[in-house]
C-alpha cells in the first residue's frame, strides 16, 4: 500500500542510548559514548522491519527540551518540525528515555507528544532501572501518556524486536495530550502531570541512595585528589602507548625489511626497482609502522569514553578552562581532537555560547590529533637514546601534548577577550553518568575500524604522494656521477630554494621539502624522510637498508655536521605542534563557523605561528649553546 | 629507455592523473573522506 | 496579588542552593534568575527534592536519582528550602 519508505526519527536526551539504539536497528557502528555531546548532527540509517518494510532511521542529537539552546539540539529540533534541508518530516518520532531517570525524561516526552505526531516511547536501561529499586509499570504509562511504551535494554539488543513489532504498519495514531488541555500554562501542567505518572507508573523508593558511582567520585572529583587521578591517567595512557607498541612495531619493521629484500631480489637495480622499494615500500612503511599507536591510542580514547570518566574530566577541568575564557562543556569537543580536530570541531555544537564556539573551534588544532603521532614517534626516540626506558618517551610525548593545549589555553583566553562578552547568560551544567563497565565488542569494532580506514589512507593518499614523491627526488636525472642525484632532482631544487626560509630553523632544505610535503597530510613527512634520504649506492645487503631512522641519524650537512641535532628535532616537534596541516579541517571549520574568513585566519595564524616558535626555539637555544 | 624506466614513468603518471582527478572532481561531498567518525556515509 | 505578595515573601526568605550545607536533602521552592528556563529543562522543577553533594565553584546534586553538576551562578538562581 505504501511503497515510499517511512522515516522515523530518535529523539531524546543525551546519554539515553539514543544511538545505541540506532547502532543495534540499523546495524551501524555509529559512534557512542558515556558522556552528552557524543552526537551532534543527525546521522541516517536504514532498518527493516519483521514484515520486511524497509524504514530510514534518523539518529538526532540529544537534547533536554524543544527549547533548543545550543546548535546540537537546534539540529534535532529542526528535523523533528521537517526543517533540516534534505530531510522532510519523520512519519514517527521513537522518544528514547531512560528508565531510571523518568522525571526528567519525561520533560522531553511530553513536549514530543504533544507535537501530534505518531509517536512511540522507548523505555530503555531497564535493567538499571531495576537494580536501582525502581518500579515500572509501562502498561500504565503507556496508558497515560496515551502512546505506546517499549521497555528496553538497547546495548543487549533486548527489546529490539517488540520495538520493530510498535513500527509495523500501519503506525500508531497521532497520539492526543490531555494534560495541556484547559491548562494556562503548560510547563506547570506538564510538571504535575508528570509528578502524578511517576507515583504511579515508576515508583522510587530512596531517591539519594549514595551509589558506587558516588564513591567513586568522592575521589575523583576530589579538587585535589581529583587532579592527580586525572594527570596519572593522561601519562599512564602515554607511557602504555609507547611500551606496548614496541614489539608489534618490531614485527611490522622486519616485515617491511623483508618485502624490500624480496622485492629487490625480483628484479636488477633500475628505477622501478628503486620506485617500489624506496618509493611505495619505504614511504608508505614510514607511515605504517606506526599503526600499533594508533590502535592503541583509539583503545584508550574508548575505554575513557565509555567508562563515563569524560564527564568527571570536564567537570574537573572547568576551573582551569574558565581561565582560557571556556567552560568546561568546551573541553569535550578539544578533547576529542586529540583524536582528529575535525569531530572536535563539530562536537563545539553542544556549546551555547556563539564565541565560545568560535574560539574553541579556533584553537582545537592545537590539541594534537592522531596523524602528528607518525612525525612524533619517529622524532622523539632520535632525542633519547633508544636505550632509555619507555618512561622517559612517554614524558616527552606528554610535554609536547601540554604545551599545545597550554598555548590553546592562551590564544583561547586573548580571542576570546577580543571578541567581546556574551550577549545571552550562560552557565555550566552538565550531567555526569553513572560509571559503566567498558562495551567491550563497540570499543574493540570501533578500533578496528579506526585501524583500518589508517591503513586505508596509507594505501591511497599516503602511498600516492609517495610515489610522486619519488618522482619528484629521483627526476630529472644527471649523467654526471660526481653529482649528488637528489640535488639535480626536482625535489633538490625545491629544496634549494627553500633552503634559505628554514635554514633559521635549524632546517636544511631537505627538511623544509618533506615539512612542504606534509601540508598535503602530516604524515607524509615521514614518507618524504624516507624518499628523501634513502640511501644512494646500490645495495646488495639488504641490511645496509636500515630504517628510515637509522638514515636519519647519519644525516649531514654539506659540511659534515650532523642535521638532525637534538635542537632541530625539538624545532621539527614544535613546528608540527602548532602548523595548521589539514586541508578537511579548515574546511569543516569554515562551515561550522558559517565563515571562510575565520578559517583562513586560523590558518594564516597558525602556520605564521609554527615558523615563529620554530625560530625562537632554534636561535634561542642556538644562544643558549645547545 | 630501459623497461623499468619506462614501468616507473607509467606508475608515477598514473598516480598523478588519478590526483588531479580526484582534486577535479571530489568523489565524496562534506565529511574529509578519511574515517574521521563524522558519521558521513557515501550514498 | 496576594500569591506575588506570598512568593515575594518567599523568595526573601528561602536559602540559594549555594547556602545550604554539603549532604543536606532540600525541596526547591523558586527558580527565579535568567538561568532557569534551562535549569527546568533539565529536571531542577519546583517542589523537587534534591541532595546536594558537593558544592564549591560548581556543585554535585542528585536530582532524581542523577547527578548533576551545576555552577554557582546556576545555583544562586535556585532557591530551596530544607526539609524539616
Amino acid at each position: 500500500m505504501h511503497s515510499a519508505t517511512s522515516t522515523i526519527a530518535l529523539i531524546g536526551n543525551p546519554n539515553a542510548g539514543k544511538t545505541t539504539l540506532f547502532n543495534a536497528l540499523t546495524g551501524a557502528n555509529q559512534k557512542v559514548g558515556n558522556y552528552s555531546g557524543v552526537t551532534v548532527e543527525l546521522k541516517s540509517g536504514e532498518a527493516f522491519t519483521p514484515h520486511g518494510k524497509k524504514l530510514r532511521v534518523l539518529d538526532l542529537p540529544g537534547c533536554y527540551s524543544l527549547r533548543a539552546p545550543s546548535p546540537d539540539e537546534k539540529v534535532a529540533v529542526d528535523a523533528l518540525h521537517g526543517d533540516l534541508p534534505g530531510y522532510g518530516k519523520p512519519d514517527l518520532v521513537v522518544c528514547v528515555l531512560d528508565a531510571s531517570n523518568l522525571e526528567r525524561h519525561l520533560q522531553l516526552a511530553l513536549q514530543v507528544i504533544e507535537l501530534r505526531m505518531p509517536t512511540v516511547i522507548a523505555l530503555n536501561m531497564v535493567d538499571m532501572a531495576e537494580k536501582s529499586g525502581l518500579r515500572l509499570d509501562p502498561a500504565k504509562l503507556s496508558e497515560e501518556l496515551g502512546v505506546p511504551v517499549v521497555p528496553m535494554q538497547a546495548s543487549a539488543g533486548k527489546g529490539i524486536i517488540e520495538l520493530k513489532q510498535a513500527l509495523r504498519f500501519p503506525f500508531p495514531s497521532p497520539p492526543d495530550p490531555k494534560w495541556v488541555q484547559d491548562a494556562d500554562e503548560p510547563d506547570a501542567a506538564r510538571r504535575s502531570f508528570i509528578h502524578s505518572i511517576c507515583e504511579l507508573a515508576a515508583r522510587r523508593p530512596d531517591a539519594h541512595q549514595l551509589t558506587v558511582s558516588d564513591k567513586l567520585d568522592a575521589w575523583l572529583l576530589h579538587p585535589v585528589f581529583g587532579w592527580v587521578a586525572f594527570l596519572t591517567t593522561m601519562f599512564t595512557v602515554f607511557w602504555a602507548i609507547f611500551s606496548f607498541a614496541e614489539i608489534p612495531m618490531g614485527w611490522i619493521e622486519s616485515g617491511q625489511g623483508a618485502l624490500s629484500a624480496w622485492v629487490s631480489s625480483l628484479m636488477p637495480d633500475g628505477d622501478l626497482r628503486s620506485l617500489l622499494v624506496d618509493g611505495v615500500i619505504g614511504g608508505v612503511g614510514g607511515v605504517v609502522v606506526f599503526l600499533p599507536q594508533i590502535v592503541l591510542l583509539f583503545f584508550f580514547i574508548g575505554l575513557l569514553e565509555s567508562s563515563g570518566y569524560m564527564a568527571r574530566a570536564a567537570f574537573l577541568m572547568d576551573g582551569v578552562m574558565a581561565k582560557a575564557g571556556l567552560s568546561g562543556k568546551a573541553f569535550l569537543p578539544l578533547f576529542s581532537s586529540y583524536a582528529c580536530a575535525i569531530p572536535g570541531v563539530m562536537a563545539t555544537r553542544t556549546i551555547d555560547s556563539a564565541k565560545e564556539r568560535l574560539v574553541t573551534m579556533f584553537v582545537a588544532p592545537w590539541m594534537s590529533c592522531s596523524a602528528r603521532l607518525p612525525v612524533y614517534f619517529l622524532i622523539v626516540p632520535l632525542l633519547l637514546h633508544e636505550n632509555e626506558g619507555s618512561w622517559k618517551q612517554a614524558l616527552v610525548l606528554f610535554g609536547i601534548y601540554t604545551l599545545g593545549t597550554l598555548s590553546a589555553f592562551v590564544v583561547a583566553r586573548l580571542l576570546r577577550k577580543r571578541l567581546g562578552p556574551d550577549t545571552g547568560a550562560n552557565h555550566f551544567l552538565l550531567e555526569l553518568p553513572p560509571y559503566r563497565a567498558p562495551q567491550w565488542s563497540y570499543i574493540l569494532r570501533h578500533v578496528f575500524e579506526r585501524g583500518w580506514s589508517f591503513i586505508a589512507k596509507a594505501g591511497t593518499i599516503i602511498l600516492g604522494l609517495s610515489i610522486l614523491l619519488w618522482a619528484l627526488g629521483t627526476y630529472p636525472k644527471s649523467d654526471d656521477e660526481n653529482v649528488d642525484p637528489l640535488s639535480h632532482s626536482a625535489m633538490g631544487r625545491i629544496g634549494a630554494v627553500i633552503e634559505p626560509v628554514v635554514k633559521p630553523l635549524g632546517f636544511d632544505g631537505r627538511i623544509g621539502t618533506a615539512i612542504l610535503t606534509s601540508f598535503a597530510a602530516r604524515e607524509v613527512f615521514n614518507s618524504s624522510l624516507a624518499v628523501i634520504f634513502r640511501v644512494e649506492e646500490a645495495e646488495t645487503d639488504e641490511e645496509a637498508r636500515g630504517r628510515t631512522r637509522d638514515r636519519i641519524a647519519a644525516a649531514t650537512w654539506p659540511d659534515g655536521a650532523p642535521l638532525f641535532t637534538p635542537l632541530t628535532l625539538v624545532s621539527i616537534l614544535v613546528f608540527f605542534i602548532y602548523a595548521l596541516q589539514c586541508l578537511p579541517t579548515t574546511a569543516v571549520v569554515a562551515r561550522e563557523a558559517g565563515s571562510w574568513k575565520w578559517a583562513l585566519g586560523q590558518f594564516a595564524f597558525m602556520s605564521a605561528f609554527a615558523y615563529l616558535a620554530s625560530l625562537v626555539v632554534y636561535q634561542g637555544g642556538r644562544l643558549l649553546g645547545f | 629507455m630501459d623497461w623499468q624506466t619506462f614501468t616507473a614513468g607509467a606508475v608515477v603518471a598514473i598516480t598523478l592523473l588519478v590526483f588531479l582527478v580526484r582534486l577535479a572532481r571530489p568523489r565524496r561531498k562534506g565529511g574529509c573522506g578519511h574515517g574521521c567518525d563524522c558519521g558521513k556515509k557515501t550514498r | 496579588m496576594a500569591s506575588a505578595l506570598v512568593s515575594d515573601l518567599e523568595i526573601d526568605s528561602a536559602m540559594t542552593l549555594n547556602q545550604v550545607g554539603v549532604g543536606c536533602d532540600v525541596r526547591i521552592r523558586i527558580l527565579s534568575g535568567p538561568g532557569c528556563d534551562r535549569l527546568r529543562d533539565l529536571g531542577f522543577c519546583e517542589q523537587l527534592q534534591i541532595r546536594k553533594l558537593a558544592g564549591g565553584r560548581n556543585l554535585i546534586c542528585s536530582v532524581c536519582g542523577t547527578r548533576m553538576a551545576i555552577s554557582r551562578e546556576l545555583a544562586e538562581q535556585v532557591l530551596v528550602a530544607p526539609l524539616a
